[in-house]
């Protein structure tokens, strides 16, 4: 018993977590970020292939409406740099309320025909957002250089 | 004869006719009274019937009418001697071998030889002349008489000039083996050969009717009718043999002068002799064709009236109305004749039309095709002539004006001074008309494309401001062009506003020299299809035919003029041709263009829309959003319902929310029809049904067979 509360604890909490990325925006919001996004991702978000795949998803996994729209908007967050792909599985499960196996099956197939053409893309996009203190033990490691003795002084 | 003798015969002439007649009716009246009671008794009354008056004056009145009948018939055979004589001479002028002068060929026909020769250099010499007046005109930008517009037409009639022989033939031809099958039915005229034997019954009834005991008035009337009949087919056939013989030296007349129809096509103002001359050559053509028709029904509908009415000698009780039989048919032969000749004129004129109708749509087609290559080398061509021609003129006015400012002394005279002052003139017109040629030949020999392309490169190194303000009235067109078509590419319509009003005129520039640059300045600014020129350019010239149903559709719907309707046409082409890298270079005023929203909306997607909100805004988004409420969902489907479905699918749908009564795909797909139709249910029985059935019917069966035992 006190396992399964536990687990339902962390599931949760993680809600929690993930509501706290589904905020709503507004129009001007998502255009000044689309501002920002590579013209790969640009392409990923406006091409028909995207829409296309969308709505084979909807139709495969009889999602409803209001389904097909956070499953949009959550396509949508992913490429914008608002939703780390990691995270999509989970929010399919809980913002969509869909069963794990079905969320997982959605999530293949996003993944698979959205996510993946445009993965490097996505890995730039989230690699620049995380925090700068992540980076800075990268440069604290750089060593002194030593003072090369076979080099002539120059004077 | 004096006037009082042929009234008093005249006067005797209706007594004797009158007696006649009474008696004649008192004859058939008495007659038929009994008759009427008994059959068989009609012959018998007949002969009991017969009056005093009757008996006394029956031979008498057979020998007057056969009096006459004599008298007569030396008309008619006057009349059928002319008929003979007309018949044998419209046979003789219809034959094929008539004139062995062929119609159109000057190698079979001297007079096509010299005439047309003559004709054909005179033509040449016109075309050098309008080769000239061309360039003047392309020069001065004389629009009607511009290069672009007639020197395809020059250079294509001055190649078929030489080979309207040919052309002509054709048609002559084609008209001839129609009018000869026509007439090889009627060659045989068979029907002069019956109206001769019809004169001989007339002659032999007569001599029958003077030993009767009744008047016999047929044989009188059948020479009248024959008379009246042969004489008026007579005079007929004698204007059909008139027109037939016309018909040759009309048609030689016609193709003599047919160089110079064909020059005529050259220019806009000579362009109605052109279609002129085809109508009265198709008219003299096809008139052989509706005259031989008419000559073969009536000749098919004589021998029928010949052989089955005529022919057959009427019964002596006949009635009046048994004259009026003998009579109609041929009232009707002769009145079908004049028919046939008038309407021969009318019929040949009405096809004429309809042949010049489908020689134009013909001939579109070809001008179309031969568009491409007749530029290229009307071009060369132009070169060839125009260069040498504009230099020597150019030179020449240079040098004399040159001499003139020299050669004038102060200390001249009035006069000298004057004569000086004209040379002067006379050389600074031939230097500029000169310079104008040139010009015009070297656009037509450098093709202008590459000179504005060349300018562009020059240019390019000034910036937008710099170049707007190099865009003065007095430069060349090219420049004008190469000016608005780099700010065109560098900064689309933000970049074409810097001319101030002054795009409208370089659009139109562009039009008449290159389609390339034209269309590159419209696509920076949509709203420039208002130009009927350019409008019509995109519509007819660059996809010709292919919006033509679209326009007949929007024509028909809105209710506007064609031209109106093109120029939506063309709005839209250019609209749905706009590219997303340039939106940036849009100025915001177009998003203020209602046109310019709703063709937007029709045409775009969702990434599209996206864009402009990237560049122009959410005041641009909010306008497009508003047009595509206004045009709703209905129209937005019908036309681009790809953006209706991203509005619900795309993750870019922020850009373009979902409309009202389109909010699912299921409603999307309700307004397109695409529902998918209702199978029907179809209810098979079960097993032990169908067995329960079979049972019953096996039943049924036994029992009809022990029945029937």
């Amino acid at each position: 018993m006190g396992r399964r509360k536990e687990k339902e604890r962390i599931k949760k909490t993680k809600r929690k977590n993930i509501i706290k990325y589904m905020p709503k925006y507004t129009t001007e919001q998502i255009l000044s970020l689309y501002k920002k996004l590579s013209p790969e991702l640009k392409d990923a978000l406006g091409t028909d292939e995207t829409a296309n795949v969308i709505e084979d998803v909807f139709k495969k996994f009889k999602l409803s409406e209001e389904q097909l729209s956070k499953l949009v908007d959550s396509v949508r967050d992913v490429l914008m740099g608002l939703l780390p792909p990691e995270e999509f599985q989970e929010v399919l499960e809980t913002e969509l309320a869909l069963e794990s196996e079905t969320a997982k099956k959605v999530s293949f197939e996003i993944n698979r025909y959205i996510f993946r053409p445009v993965k490097e893309s996505l890995k730039l996009l989230y690699e620049e957002e995380r925090p700068e203190k992540e980076k800075m033990p990268e440069e604290e490691e750089k060593k002194p250089q030593k003072r090369n003795t076979y080099r002539e002084p120059i004077e | 004869m004096s006037r009082k003798i042929k009234k008093s015969l005249i006067f005797l002439c209706f007594i004797v006719l009158g007696l006649l007649f009474s008696f004649h009716f008192t004859q058939t009246t008495r007659a038929e009274g009994p008759g009427g009671l008994m059959e068989g008794a009609k012959t018998e009354t007949t002969v009991s019937g017969k009056g005093l008056l009757q008996l006394m004056f029956a031979p008498v009145g057979n020998a007057i009418i056969a009096l006459i009948t004599i008298i007569l018939q030396v008309l008619l055979l006057v009349a059928q001697i002319s008929l003979d004589i007309a018949v044998g001479l419209l046979i003789w002028v219809t034959h094929p071998d008539f004139i062995s002068l062929s119609y159109t060929n000057p190698a079979g026909n001297p007079l096509l030889a010299t005439g047309w020769a003559l004709v054909r250099n005179l033509t040449n010499m016109g075309f050098v002349i309008s080769f000239a007046f061309i360039g003047l005109a392309t020069a001065l930008r004389i629009k009607e008489y511009q290069a672009q517009k007639t020197l395809l037409p020059l250079i294509l009639m001055a190649l078929l000039v030489n080979f309207t022989p040919v052309i002509l033939g054709v048609i002559v031809d084609a008209s001839n083996i129609l009018m000869n099958f026509l007439l090889g039915e009627v060659a045989s005229f068979q029907f002069i050969a019956d109206m001769w034997q019809e004169q001989a019954n007339i002659v032999l009834g007569m001599l029958k009717a003077l030993v009767g005991d009744t008047i016999n008035y047929e044989s009188l009337a059948a020479t009248i009718a024959l008379i009246i009949f042969a004489g008026t087919t007579s005079f007929i056939i004698l204007l059909y043999i008139l027109l037939f013989l016309f018909r040759y030296v009309a048609i030689w007349i016609l193709v003599i002068l047919s160089p110079l129809a064909f020059f005529s096509y050259v220019l806009p103002v000579t362009r109605k002799i052109w279609s002129q001359w085809w109508n009265q050559f198709l008219q003299w053509c096809f008139i052989g064709v509706g005259m031989a028709f008419f000559l073969y029904l009536s000749n098919h509908l004589l021998a029928a009236a010949t052989q089955g009415k005529i022919t057959s000698v009427l019964p002596s009780s006949e009635e009046a109305g048994g004259l009026i039989e003998t009579l109609l048919p041929y009232g009707m032969i002769i009145a079908l004749l004049i028919y046939g000749l008038l309407m021969s004129l009318n019929t040949s004129a009405t096809g004429a039309s309809y042949a010049i109708k489908a020689a134009k749509g013909i001939g579109k087609g070809t001008l179309a095709a031969g568009a491409t290559v007749g530029k290229r080398v009307g071009r060369r061509a132009g070169v060839a002539v125009g260069e040498p021609v504009a230099e020597g003129l150019k030179g020449w006015g240079e040098r004399l004006r040159k001499k003139a400012e020299e050669a004038t002394p102060p200390e001249a005279g009035r006069w000298q001074r004057a004569r000086w002052d004209i040379a002067r003139g006379i050389g600074g017109i031939s230097e500029t008309v000169g310079k104008g040629i040139g010009v015009g030949v070297s656009r037509l020999a450098v093709g202008r494309r590459g000179e504005i392309e060349e300018k562009i490169k020059k240019l390019e190194k000034f910036t937008p401001e710099e170049l707007a303000d190099r865009y003065l009235p007095g430069i060349p067109q090219t420049d004008k062009i190469a000016i608005a078509t780099l700010l065109a590419r560098k900064k689309g319509l933000k970049g074409l506003s810097k001319l101030k009003g002054k795009e409208k005129e370089a659009a139109t520039l562009a039009e008449g020299i290159s389609l390339k640059y034209m269309k590159e300045i419209v696509a920076a600014d949509p709203g420039l299809t208002d130009i009927e020129r350019v409008a019509r350019a995109l519509v007819e010239t660059v996809k010709p035919g292919k919006d033509k149903d679209e326009i007949k559709k929007i024509v028909k719907e809105l209710a506007i003029s064609e031209v109106e309707a093109i120029k939506r046409v063309a709005h839209k082409r250019v609209v749905k041709a706009l590219k997303r890298e340039k939106i940036a270079d849009w100025a915001p005023e177009i998003f203020d263009s209602d046109k310019f929203l709703e063709d937007f909306v029709l045409s775009k997607d969702v990434r599209f829309i996206a864009e402009v909100g990237e560049h122009h805004g959410q005041e641009a988004l909010n306008k497009i959003r508003a047009k595509a409420r206004e045009l709703g969902p209905k129209r937005i489907a019908k036309e681009n319902v790809r953006l209706l479905r991203q509005s619900i699918t795309s993750p870019l749908r922020d850009a373009f929310p979902a409309l009202e009564g389109a909010k699912n795909l299921k409603e999307i797909e309700q307004l397109v029809g695409i529902t998918k139709p209702v199978k029907p249910k179809i209810t098979v029985p079960s097993s032990e049904e169908a067995k329960k059935a079979f049972r019953e019917q096996r039943k049924t069966w036994e029992e009809e067979k022990r029945r029937k035992g």
